[in-house]
């Protein structure tokens, strides 16, 4: 009896000997990947999505302007994510839609349809420090993201508004980024993306994106309501305000093939 | 099945149908006013130099289920001076079956193909609507049956094309015409069944890694008309009468994905269709050049494209086109403002004379639902004609020597 209750203290500090010394080992890149991955890991199977997503534009004048698109996702299997982006407002470039195949370990494939010329063009993926249509979010910031685009570093943990957060550095590998460095706050709860902090080339101020109005759908994947961006070093600011979330819509691959890009509504 | 026993309840669907079915159709487009404004004195005595006109181009779509749908879209433009370029088209009346493993499309369409900016050798499918601007951008909506079948990265689709559509032209009134009258009512056609003639073509289009692959086959009626010298009118004036050749086109468009460079090839193989001398020459023309992007320009949101293209046609002064030996080069800027602002200027330079096309435009939106855009077009060094005789392909644009322009033009988008 004393016999087993000594192996099973034994086994106990060895186990927990093992645990801490992983937990020691793991370096703050580690740690860093480590909490992208579960985040990653959370988000997974969600097949596909759909939602509206109303944007609007302030410049330093606080004049505004409105950008409404809808926007397809689909999961992707052995890939990145394909989304299909159909703007709706402005009126003037209504049915333009934007087809993106993300990939793993190379630039996305993007294509632009032009509605009045009928036109289907293959733009550049590499595109990624453009403006979205004049907004402050560039086409990296839009893209899905995959866990492979950055090198990862956990910095600290912070408290960001009642909330416990991990606090991540992440540098985009590909050399065509906007950004030297991202740093990166998720909440220790959920693993949900908080508030991103964006670094221009020349590693100076340039953006902060905060993300609120978490909700839980097919009680497992959380979506932000509102997204807000603003520009520190020319002041202007772009609100996304992100609306009727529909999961496992249904949606294949045909729904994001070049001729799904002519039918887009 | 005859229409005929379907017609009253056709009749009643349209006209009690609207309070049910007006939910149910999407509206877009836009209603536009233009105008012209020529600096110059015109050439010949009957043209007039200023131009108002209105259009209208609304797109009306109903989805009548998961797989069907219709889109309309009709098309009208009325103008103060030229009654040649008031006109009306249907652009689009397609009613369209989508399947898993294909797509069928039935009515009057549009469809593009290609890839360079400067010029479209590859897309034939549509005609040219040369009333509304002297650019080819502009398209007449074309009857055809199209089977659409995409599989994995590439997409095959079958045309039949079973009604032709003459190319209109301006009239004696209006800037930016030919010396002689055309006179659409003596149009011939090499073949018996005339506009009846049943097109076919093919295209396929794929994608590989960074590449985009078209291939394109049309055998048909040829959309580039040749001239023939007719007397008409009393009394009996010299015209020039439309005629349609049939034609085989091969078509090759390619291009290269490299970061923010694009690298863009068209060309054709056209045989069948008549040059300049009016002999039927077989030809091949091409356009490549590049594309490239300089995205957050100078640290702002403003995105500037850089294109060049060279222009080739082996028929040389025989081509039935002034860019048979030609560079064309231009910018792109898209400031990305709250207005989205964009300027696009280019140069057309023929390389064996000093003739060259320069064109500058503009756009802004006003508001959330009205564009303003300016278009200004120069015809620089333009070769005087000694006799009608001596026509070359570098001579094409003569008459237009004194058209410079600008295009002022106001849309609202519905």
């Amino acid at each position: 009896m004393l016999f087993r209750v000594q192996l099973k203290l034994i086994l106990t500090l060895l186990s927990l000997t093992t645990v801490l010394t992983v937990a020691w080992a793991e370096s703050p890149e580690e740690k860093g990947l480590a909490i992208f991955q579960e985040a990653d890991q959370r988000d997974q199977g969600f097949g596909d999505f759909t939602s509206i997503q109303t944007m609007v534009l302030r410049n330093q004048q606080g004049q505004e302007s409105r950008r409404v698109m809808a926007n397809q996702t689909l999961e992707g299997q052995n890939d990145g994510d394909k989304t299909l982006i159909i703007f709706r407002e402005p009126k003037d470039v209504e049915g333009t839609a934007l087809l993106t195949q993300a990939h793993l370990d190379k630039d996305d494939d993007q294509w632009l349809y032009l509605p009045a010329l009928k036109r289907v063009k293959r733009i550049s993926g590499a595109s990624k420090s453009g403006s979205f249509m004049g907004s402050e979010f560039s086409f990296e910031d839009l893209a899905p993201q995959q866990i492979e685009d950055y090198v990862y570093r956990h910095l600290q943990d912070e408290t960001l508004d009642g909330a416990a957060t991990f606090v991540v550095e992440r540098i985009p590998k590909d050399k065509d980024s906007g950004y030297a460095r991202q740093m990166a706050w998720i909440d220790q709860d959920q693993y949900r993306l908080r508030k991103v902090v964006f670094y221009d080339r020349k590693n100076a101020l340039l953006k902060t994106l905060t993300l609120g109005d978490y909700e839980q759908f097919l009680n497992r994947y959380w979506r932000s309501h509102t997204i807000k961006v603003t520009n520190h070093q020319t002041g202007k600011s772009t609100d996304l305000l992100i609306s009727e979330y529909r999961f496992k819509t249904g949606l294949g691959e045909r729904d994001f093939d070049r001729s799904s890009l002519e039918r887009a509504r | 099945m005859p229409i005929g026993p379907h017609l009253p309840r056709l009749l009643a669907l349209l006209l009690i149908g609207p309070t049910a079915a007006v939910m149910a159709w999407e509206i877009r487009g836009e209603v536009s006013g233009q105008t012209y404004y020529f600096p110059y004195q015109p050439l010949f005595t009957e043209q007039v130099g200023q131009d108002l006109s209105v259009a209208a181009r609304p797109e009306l779509f109903h989805a009548l289920n998961q797989s069907w749908s219709l889109t309309f879209t009709p098309f009208y433009r009325h103008d103060s001076v030229d009654s040649e370029r008031t006109h009306a088209d249907i652009r689009q009346l397609n009613l369209r079956w989508v399947q898993p493993s294909f797509e069928l499309d039935a009515g009057i369409n549009k469809v593009f193909w290609g890839v360079t900016e400067s010029q479209h050798l590859v897309d034939i499918i549509n005609q040219t609507d040369a009333v509304e601007s002297m650019d080819g951008e502009e398209k007449l909506g074309q009857p055809m049956l199209r089977l659409t079948v995409p599989k994995g990265d590439g997409t095959t689709d079958l045309f039949v094309l079973p009604y032709f559509r003459e190319r209109a032209f301006l009239g004696q009134e209006s800037r930016l015409r030919f010396a002689l009258p055309i006179d659409e009512d003596k149009v011939t056609y090499q073949s018996g069944a005339e506009e009846q003639h049943i097109d076919v073509a093919l295209r396929h289009i794929r994608t590989i890694a960074n590449w985009e692959l078209g291939l394109s086959y049309f055998a048909g009626t040829s959309r580039d008309p040749r001239f023939n010298p007719v007397f008409s009118g009393s009394p009996p004036t010299l015209s020039l009468a439309p005629y349609y050749p049939q034609i085989q086109q091969a078509g090759l468009d390619l291009q290269y994905n490299w970061g923010n460079l694009l690298c863009k090839l068209e060309t054709i193989h056209r045989s069948g269709q008549l040059n300049l001398r009016n002999e039927t020459e077989d030809y091949i023309a091409f356009t490549a050049g590049f594309e490239y992007t300089l995205y957050s320009l100078a640290s702002t949101a403003a995105d500037l494209g850089i294109i060049g293209e060279a222009l080739h046609d082996s028929r040389g002064d025989g081509a039935l086109t002034p860019y048979e030996e030609d560079l064309a080069f231009g910018f792109r800027l898209g400031l990305n403002d709250l207005r989205s602002t964009e300027i696009l200027a280019f140069v057309v330079q023929d390389l064996d004379s000093p003739a060259r096309v320069l064109v500058l435009e503009s756009s802004v939106r006003l508001g959330e639902r009205f564009k303003l855009s300016i278009e200004g077009t120069a015809f620089a060094e333009q070769p005087r004609l000694n006799s009608f005789l001596d026509l070359s392909n570098d001579a094409l644009l003569t008459d237009f020597r004194t058209d410079d322009h600008l295009v002022l033009n106001l849309s609202y988008y519905l």
